[in-house]
């Protein structure tokens, strides 16, 4: 079965499972981590930028003359200096269907959308240049603008861009060989309009860059707010026209990125080739202001959704047409993020038939990209909303049909009904099973029945995923670990953490592998000069795919150790690693410490024939397969039947995450995710007025789930492990925000049922509901 | 987020700071907890050339019950009127209300007389000064006492000149037979209103509603007294109908602007909903079942 399994001794006790403490939270809670703006260097100008005030708009002319004659300004750039000094930001890799767009780092001609860069004004502190950006002047000639993709596509829209005329990003369509046949045998057919709005994902750390670059080496190092660092340095080394070894990233303590960081910006390019031309430090840190405008969105899309079903609740094809908001560019993130959407839009059920239509729509508003689960969200909100809507429709209980439709456990490996993943293993019916009798299923609906005679609104939401996490095989995972000569250990990571708590759980495998204390393990991320290669954190991919790489390089630590142990003692046979020891088991009086072994690694004299002194040893994993986490969350709420407020009562969630590294890191993940995904439910939305402008401009316009918003969560789990990686991990980051967002608006639609309404869009804000409430003619 | 540039002056008297604001005219600011002005300069709505601080002023922070009447230097903050035990014993709507501004943060820094001038139409404390008919002092060249009734003009406009200091915020401590409520309504924790509604009640021997204080925030373009709901309970002995009744002639005062937190709709339905529930609740804190 699994291998981190068959190379621990019997009587070993694990670290790995154990609920410990995640190793950064001290410096965190006191205020002492390293983010970018804690990083101070002599001589740093700073960087602001001149934005777009209109959602489309042609440049005719920008003046820079007042701005530079300011005291204290360094640097002024406009697109016109930076043509052909510098290339243009990336649109799409890949794809022939993707339509790619031109996207200049600061706007040429035309902006095209609200608070897009047009200029860049450096100085010497930040006051001047805030100054300074206000003397720049900009003659605009503001164009017909469209924010609501729906919009976009109509044939008399305003376009966009200049350049794309039809308003059209990608388009994907597929349709699964029995479709017509499954579709044709329904009873009867339940139609939807879904509205998964767009949200922003809103770190605490906004982005952040420091650059920084060295004549006399001719290297640029870029300290940037990133979850990413490899991808950043070679966009950054590809924008600039730049050698990828003469730029190195440093992406220290991140405080947030939720998919946000994932890309390279054009503040990025743009600060980076001013540190460069003025030789010296630059820094630039986005305000919240720029952050909820210019960063970017996610989720987005409007889902039309047929589903045929039986009268026996039997589901039997999906006929579904999405249509995703990608905001003014094409980009990676933007396409291919909603196309996940109709691929994973079975769910956990075993749905034969799907025909899908996707249109990602140009809009006038900062692009999307991946948020927290990235495209399975909304596939899981598609098909756990249509569920409450089928069950309502046809009577029968939400639990019941889900368990009618599951993907049975026999069935694995199972390829879903899109035919573009195979779900490895896994036991919904185990997980809703636990989760109702968690929650009290069967008790709570007569509480329900009870609060209802006295005319009060209790809802109970069921939502059941299955998502896709990993991302392999063509994108392999690094790390490192050194044993110092004083038997300390540090690992180096190709992952990035930033929020995750990857330092714990990673020194937990390190820990059963070599026998070290899981404190006598240090924890490197984030700068590419430490390692030849690295990928993005993102997909729930660095517990399977970046605590493999982490495994398999401690195994070549253990196997060299080893090798050495034998050696010195001169005994053959099973060699232990426990406790800071290491202890051949035939004879256990030759013990040596941990320690011991490791000095002599460095030191040649010691060593067998044609060993290398030093103990390093990396290793880059590829995955066999993707993972499939799945579970069932259930949330209950009242309604208040005046206001239209929303309480959450009681929020359960059962995860099958495979192997658990460590409990307490998973459950914080869960439980943040789920914070976050009932943000989305309950309180957040980017909304934007009728002439284009964003309204939603800081946090007390954008609303934000806080501690006082989180519920009292109760998390079960159930295991099945998955043997697509060395860990029989699935991941973790990402389920609590795929399933909370459904099974909170079940919750709340479950409520209006018991008066005959139900909701199409989200936030489920109180007048939202009072309105839907009061549209009811037959208040019980 | 950089506030443009301005000359800052931090006097130690209350006749220094009148001097400054005096001398410097239009373009001085106040700054005292610095939470709404300090946002607005950082934002650049505000620019002020001078900005006189406050803060190193103690002769404006303080909490008294001097005969019979509760006495707030302007520059008590919000986190000192939550946790006071004076005012917890005398005017306890004053801690349900303080609770309720903001986050701890902002309740650190933020000042009732900052409060009262910045003249949010959606803040908490105009509301709540309403209820308690407190005066207001504030001296200029001259020393005047403002009724809170009359001080609030419309959004973010107060009776008070450039040249004015908001001193002290005083009232008449209520009787022991006396119910309270400030009742909130927001999105989320911290938020600004979509309404409040703060009620100050004192019953009669006879079990009837002697006085009625009723004062509505969020719900229109400055706090004001539901007048016609005050009327309507007062001198009857309160029931369910009369006080669905009061809490509609509240409604129907109200003139609230669309945003975010609801239509105007919405939120005059929410002033009848909130007005109704704060009434219930100080009935119940008077020892009255309805
Ligand atoms: C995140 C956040 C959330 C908030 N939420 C709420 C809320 O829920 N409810 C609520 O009521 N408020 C809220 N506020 C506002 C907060 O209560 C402020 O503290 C208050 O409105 C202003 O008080 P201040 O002492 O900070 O005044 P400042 O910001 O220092 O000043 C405000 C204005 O009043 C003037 N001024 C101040 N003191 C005097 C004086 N003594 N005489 C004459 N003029 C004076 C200043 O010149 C300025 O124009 C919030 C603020 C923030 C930042």
């Amino acid at each position: 079965m699994v291998s981190v399994v068959e190379t621990r001794r019997q009587n070993q006790e694990l670290t790995v499972g154990k609920p410990l403490k995640r190793a950064e939270d001290p410096r965190f809670v006191v205020g002492a981590a390293r983010f970018v703006d804690d990083i101070k260097l002599q001589g740093t100008l700073y960087a602001t930028f001149v934005r777009s005030p209109y959602p489309h708009a042609r440049i005719k002319s920008i003046d820079v003359s007042k701005a530079l004659k300011s005291s204290g300004v360094y640097l002024v750039l406009t697109a016109r200096d930076l043509a052909g000094k510098i290339g243009e930001m990336p649109t799409v890799e890949g794809d022939k269907r993707a339509k790619p767009t031109r996207r200049h780092v600061l706007a040429f001609e035309e902006s095209r959308y609200e608070g897009e860069a047009v200029a860049m004004v450096v100085a010497e502190d930040m006051y001047v240049a805030a100054d300074a950006a206000e003397l720049v002047e900009v003659e605009w000639e503001p164009l017909p603008s469209v924010t609501d993709p729906e919009k976009a596509l109509n044939d008399q829209s305003p376009v966009a861009g200049l350049d794309r005329p039809d308003n059209v990003a990608y388009r994907y369509t597929f349709e699964t060989p029995g479709f017509k046949d499954a579709f044709s045998a329904a009873d009867t057919v339940i139609e939807a309009r879904l509205v998964n709005q767009r949200v922003a994902p809103s770190p605490m750390e906004t982005r952040s860059v420091l650059a920084v670059y060295e004549p006399g080496i001719d290297l640029l190092t870029v300290y940037i707010s990133h979850q990413d660092p490899f991808a950043a340095r070679d966009a950054i080394a590809s924008i600039l026209g730049r050698p990828k070894p003469s730029v190195r990233i440093i992406s220290p303590d991140v405080g947030g990125a939720f998919g946000s960081k994932i890309s390279i910006y054009p503040e990025d390019a743009a600060v980076s080739y001013a540190a460069v031309l003025l030789r010296r430090p630059v820094k630039w840190i986005e305000s919240r202001r720029e952050n909820l405008m210019t960063t970017t969105h996610g989720r987005g899309q409007i889902q039309l959704v047929k589903a045929a079903v039986k009268k026996d609740g039997r589901v039997l094809a999906l006929d579904i047409r999405i249509i995703a908001d990608s905001g003014a560019y094409t980009t990676d993130g933007s396409v291919y993020t909603p196309k996940i959407t109709p691929e994973m839009a079975s769910g956990n059920y075993d749905i034969r038939g799907i025909k899908a239509e996707l249109v990602c729509a140009l809009t006038n508003k900062v692009p999307q990209d991946a948020y927290r689960g990235a495209g399975r969200p909304e596939a899981t909100f598609l098909i756990e909303r249509m569920m409450n809507l089928i069950a309502r429709e046809l009577k029968i209980d939400p639990v019941e049909l889900r368990l009618k439709n599951f993907v049975r456990k026999d069935m694995f490996p199972y390829k879903n009904a899109s035919g573009r993943f195979t779900y490895d293993i896994g036991d919904y019916e185990g997980g809703l099973k636990k989760a109702t009798k968690v929650v009290s299923y069967d008790r709570l609906r007569e509480d329900q029945a009870r609060a209802l005679s006295q005319g009060r609104l209790i809802g109970v939401g069921v939502a059941s995923y299955v998502e896709v996490c990993g991302f392999g095989p063509n994108y392999p995972q690094t790390a490192s670990v050194t044993v110092t000569e004083d038997g300390k250990v540090i690992i180096n990571s190709g992952t990035h953490p930033h929020g995750q708590g990857h330092h714990t759980p990673f020194a937990q495998v390190v820990s059963d592998e070599l026998g070290v204390d899981v404190s006598d393990v240090y924890f490197n991320h984030g700068d590419t000069s430490s390692l030849p290669y690295g990928t993005v954190t993102a997909g729930s991919r660095s517990g399977p795919v970046g605590g493999s790489a982490v495994l398999l390089a401690a195994r070549k630590i253990r196997k060299k150790m080893e090798t050495v142990a034998r050696k010195l003692l001169g005994v053959d046979g099973e060699i232990q690693f426990r406790d800071g020891k290491i202890i051949p088991l035939m004879s256990p009086e030759k013990t040596m410490t941990f320690r011991e072994v490791a000095e002599a690694c460095y030191n040649p004299s010691k060593l067998p024939q044609d060993m290398e002194p030093t103990l390093y040893e990396y290793a880059a994993y590829a995955p066999a397969a993707n993972t499939f986490p799945a579970g069932t969350h259930v949330a209950v709420v009242e309604v208040d039947r005046e206001t239209g407020s929303v309480r959450l009562l009681k929020y359960v969630a059962v995860d099958d995450i495979g192997r658990v590294l460590n409990p307490l890191v998973a459950e914080g993940q869960v439980h943040g995710g789920v914070v976050q995904g009932l943000g989305q439910a309950l309180l957040e939305a980017v909304s934007y007025g009728q002439d284009g402008q964003l309204l939603t401009s800081t946090l007390s316009e954008y609303l934000l789930p806080t501690a006082c918003e989180a519920p009292q969560m109760i998390w079960e789990r159930t295991e099945t492990y998955t043997a697509s990686n060395l860990l029989g991990v699935k991941g973790v980051g990402e389920t609590g925000a795929i399933a909370s967002t459904p099974a909170v608006a079940n919750a709340v639609e479950d409520a209006l049922f018991l008066i005959g309404k139900h909701a199409e869009s989200m936030p489920l804000t109180p007048e939202y509901t009072w309105s839907i409430l009061k549209a009811d003619p037959h208040h019980h | 987020m950089y506030p443009r540039k301005f000359d800052y002056y931090a006097p130690k008297t209350l006749s220094q700071a009148l001097q400054l604001i005096s001398e410097k005219g239009e373009d001085a600011k106040i700054l005292a907890g610095g939470q709404s002005l300090i946002p607005m300069m950082k934002l650049r709505l505000a620019s002020p050339a001078f900005v006189v601080d406050l803060n190193g002023i103690k002769e404006l922070s303080y909490i008294k019950s001097e005969g019979g009447t509760m006495k707030l230097g302007s520059m008590t903050r919000h986190a000192d009127i939550e946790h006071s035990s004076v005012v917890a014993s005398k005017a306890p709507i004053m801690v349900e209300a303080a609770s309720q501004i903001a986050d701890q943060q902002v309740r650190n820094l933020g000042t009732i007389g900052g409060s009262l001038c910045h003249a949010d139409p959606s803040a908490d404390w105009p509301a709540v000064v309403l209820a308690l008919d407190a005066e207001l002092e504030a001296k200029g060249t001259v020393e005047r006492v403002i009724r809170s009734k009359d001080f609030f003009k419309g959004p973010f406009e107060t009776a008070l000149s450039q040249a004015e200091i908001l001193t002290e915020v005083r009232f008449r401590i209520p009787p022991a037979k006396s119910g309270y409520s400030y009742t909130k309504f927001e999105r989320k924790a911290g938020d600004f209103a979509t309404v409040g509604v703060a009620t100050q009640l004192e019953m009669g021997e006879d079990g009837t509603v002697s006085k009625a204080r009723i004062a509505l925030t969020a719900a229109g373009p400055a706090p004001f007294r539901a007048e016609e709901a005050e009327k309507l309970i007062t001198g009857q002995r309160p029931t369910a109908e009369l006080v669905e009744k009061a809490a509609k002639a509240a409604s129907d005062a109200s003139d609230p602007a669309p945003d975010l937190r609801g239509s105007a709709e919405y939120k005059k339905d929410m002033a009848r909903v909130f007005t109704k529930r704060s009434i219930r609740s100080a009935l119940e804190r008077a020892g009255v079942s309805i």
